[in-house]
């Protein structure tokens, strides 16, 4: 047997309700793995190196609703930690791009950048933009805190999903 | 000018048709991807790959602006729609146009005329190609009485505002007209808030029958023969075959000449399928629509004429005339196609993605696939159903019928419900094997059998032998 759309929909509910970090669910042939820590599940052999949670499973209705997908959008909000090392200044909050597009780290070309490493940022700040078509997304930071990593270079292609810039959050 | 770098703008097997012909003609690809697509056959094959956004298909491959966006950033200079989500919409190609990239495709205008079912009509009409008999929208009920005795019984009445296969009824006599113009008048108002009808001749063994058409840039326009579609279930098709042999020779060379002549009052530059409807029973038959793009159901025409469709697109796109002329296409044999998918048939045809744990392709002696699937790949629930393209060439129909029930057998894939064993027992129906089939054969006559089968069709035959 495989698992419908709606049992996918059940099972990401279940494991938003919940506190764990990882689920896997076996039915049948069929495995679904759901985790939150940013990466993707050790039994999945990843091609890309940005692999994003929750991995193909989430169904459309969550994806297009961020308030009913808390599970899809851990994947740019939630604080990374990896297991077995205490909180250290390698953890922060992952910005990523909401889309493919153009990175720009400023508002227009020789103006000052709108975030650079070491700045203090609050979680509406813009830390940059991604360009679609001449759309100008501009991409918050979404937390409050420290500019640790900007990882695109100015005018440098993104994917979607790709890590933008690493903040840490105030102690 | 030729192609450098095409981006390939859809998923499935059709973007690893697109990366093959491109490969086969020397030009790069570049493959778009959803995130649930980033573990895809067309990911692994493509020279280049870029992730434009998450599953949700509004979001990645309908958004003109992020393809176009990953069009510019990857260097392409030319764009190749594949069937589905953005492959018919003008806007597309007029972007692509303003933009400098080359779109593998008929321009905006073009689609424009001709993928819009009412302007198609008009150009049909106007080079003197039928287009059905049929009524405008219905004042009353005298009026319909009068189209009706003018046209014939058996009608439809169809909702003007419905779509879909709902809001139809259909009248066999005219002494029902009155109380099926009443109730019918009442489900259209109740369905679509619209209680206005309009009236079609019902042909009551339709067959779909459709011409594959090349149209080059230097005023070619050629065709490659013709499929019948007429194996379907809710107006998606089934099976697939080439040449309609069930259609009589003269009908045939009837339908090739039309489609040409609309293709040429369209200016036509591409690969187009132009659609009619035969009755199988007096041969009339009737203009449906134009389709703009290359379809599914190519690779049955490309098994009896031995031409490439995509490749032939890459080079129309370039510029290039193309490489046969008329005279240069000859057909050999017959070719037919399965369309596998991952769905429960027994569940109500319910959609069943999922990870496939096994998957042994048929090979061999006559059978192609057209496939993304691999052992261990997740078949994301965004998407179409559509898990390969079973495909078999014999020296006639018996001959690849008979080729299609071994290849079918020797699928194997685990992990998800497919429609396997509803495609092995389609084909091997009496009806379809005596050519007895029409558009609604599946569910009038097929399924309702089908369903009372307690067994499989493999399953049978291992008992009986």
């Amino acid at each position: 047997m495989a698992l419908t759309p709606e049992d996918i929909k059940a099972l990401v509910a279940a494991f938003d309700a919940s506190d764990w970090g990882e689920m896997s669910v076996k039915i049948g042939d069929t495995t679904l793995e759901l985790t939150r820590t940013g990466r993707p599940p050790e039994t999945s052999a990843g091609r890309f190196t940005e692999t994003v949670v929750a991995p193909s499973a989430v169904p459309t209705a969550a994806q297009t609703s961020p308030a009913a997908a808390p599970a899809s959008a851990a994947k740019s909000d939630s604080t990374v930690s990896e297991p077995g090392t205490s909180k250290t200044n390698l953890d922060g909050h992952l910005v990523r791009a909401p889309s493919l597009g153009l990175f720009w780290r400023s508002p227009q070309p020789g103006a000052p950048n709108f975030v650079d490493i070491g700045q203090e940022v609050d979680a509406e700040d813009t830390v940059g933009i991604v360009e679609v078509m001449k759309l100008m997304n501009h991409v918050k930071a979404g937390m409050s805190g420290t500019v640790m990593a900007i990882e695109p270079d100015n005018g440098q292609m993104v994917e979607f999903g790709q890590l933008l810039v690493v903040i840490r959050p105030p102690e | 000018m030729s192609l450098k770098r095409v981006l390939v703008a859809n998923r499935g097997e059709i973007a690893v048709r697109i990366i093959r012909a491109c490969a086969d003609e020397g030009v790069e690809s570049v493959a778009i991807v959803s995130e649930a697509d980033r573990e895809s056959m067309a990911a692994y094959l493509a020279d280049q790959v870029v992730c434009i956004g998450p599953g949700a298909s509004t979001e990645s491959y309908l958004d003109i602006n992020r393809v176009l966006q990953a069009a510019l950033a990857t260097g392409c200079d030319s764009l190749h729609p594949g069937y589905g989500f953005l492959a018919e919409r003008p806007e597309l190609a007029d972007a692509c146009a303003e933009n400098g990239i080359v779109f593998i495709g008929p321009s905006g205008d073009t689609i424009r005329r001709g993928g819009d079912k009412i302007q198609a009509r008009a150009v049909a009409e106007s080079v003197g190609i039928n287009t059905g008999a049929g009524s405008a929208a219905l004042e009353n009920l005298e009026q319909a009485r009068a189209q009706v005795e003018s046209i014939g019984v058996p009608v439809l009445l169809k909702a003007a505002a419905g779509g879909g296969g709902r809001g139809m009824v259909l009248v066999n006599h005219l002494s029902d007209l009155n109380e099926k113009f009443a109730s019918a008048s009442n489900e259209a108002l109740q369905a679509f808030g619209d209680g206005r009808l309009y009236v079609e001749k019902f042909i009551t063994q339709a067959r779909h029958v459709e011409v594959q058409i090349l149209a080059d840039t230097h005023g070619h326009v050629i065709h490659l023969g013709e499929r019948d579609c007429s194996t379907q279930r809710r107006y998606q098709k089934v099976v697939e075959e080439a040449p309609a042999v069930s259609i009589p020779l003269n009908v045939r060379e009837a339908l090739h000449v039309s489609a040409v002549e609309l293709c040429r009052a369209l200016d036509y530059v591409g690969a187009a399928t132009v659609e009619f409807v035969v009755d199988a029973f007096t041969g009339d038959y009737a203009f449906l629509e134009v389709n703009t793009r290359v379809q599914v159901e190519h690779p049955v025409t490309e098994l009896v004429t031995g031409v490439d469709i995509v490749r032939e697109q890459l080079r129309i796109a370039a510029g290039e005339p193309l490489s046969i002329t008329q005279a240069e296409v000859q057909l050999t044999g017959h070719a037919i196609e399965c369309r596998v998918n991952a769905e429960d048939p027994r569940n109500n045809f319910m959609p069943a993605p999922g990870r496939v744990t096994t998957w042994i392709p048929p090979q061999g002696g006559g059978v192609r696939i057209d496939s993304h699937v691999y052992g261990g790949y997740l078949i994301p629930p965004y998407y179409d159903s559509m898990v390969a393209k079973v495909l078999t060439h014999g020296s006639d129909r018996g001959d690849a019928l008979t080729r299609m029930g071994r290849a079918l057998k020797h699928l194997t894939i685990d992990g998800v419900t497919t429609n396997k064993d509803f495609l092995i027992s389609v084909i091997a129906d009496e009806d379809f094997v005596g050519q007895r089939h029409h558009t609604r054969w599946v569910e009038q006559d097929f399924l309702p059998r089908w369903a009372n089968e307690p067994q499989s069709a493999e399953f049978k035959e291992t008992m009986s032998s």
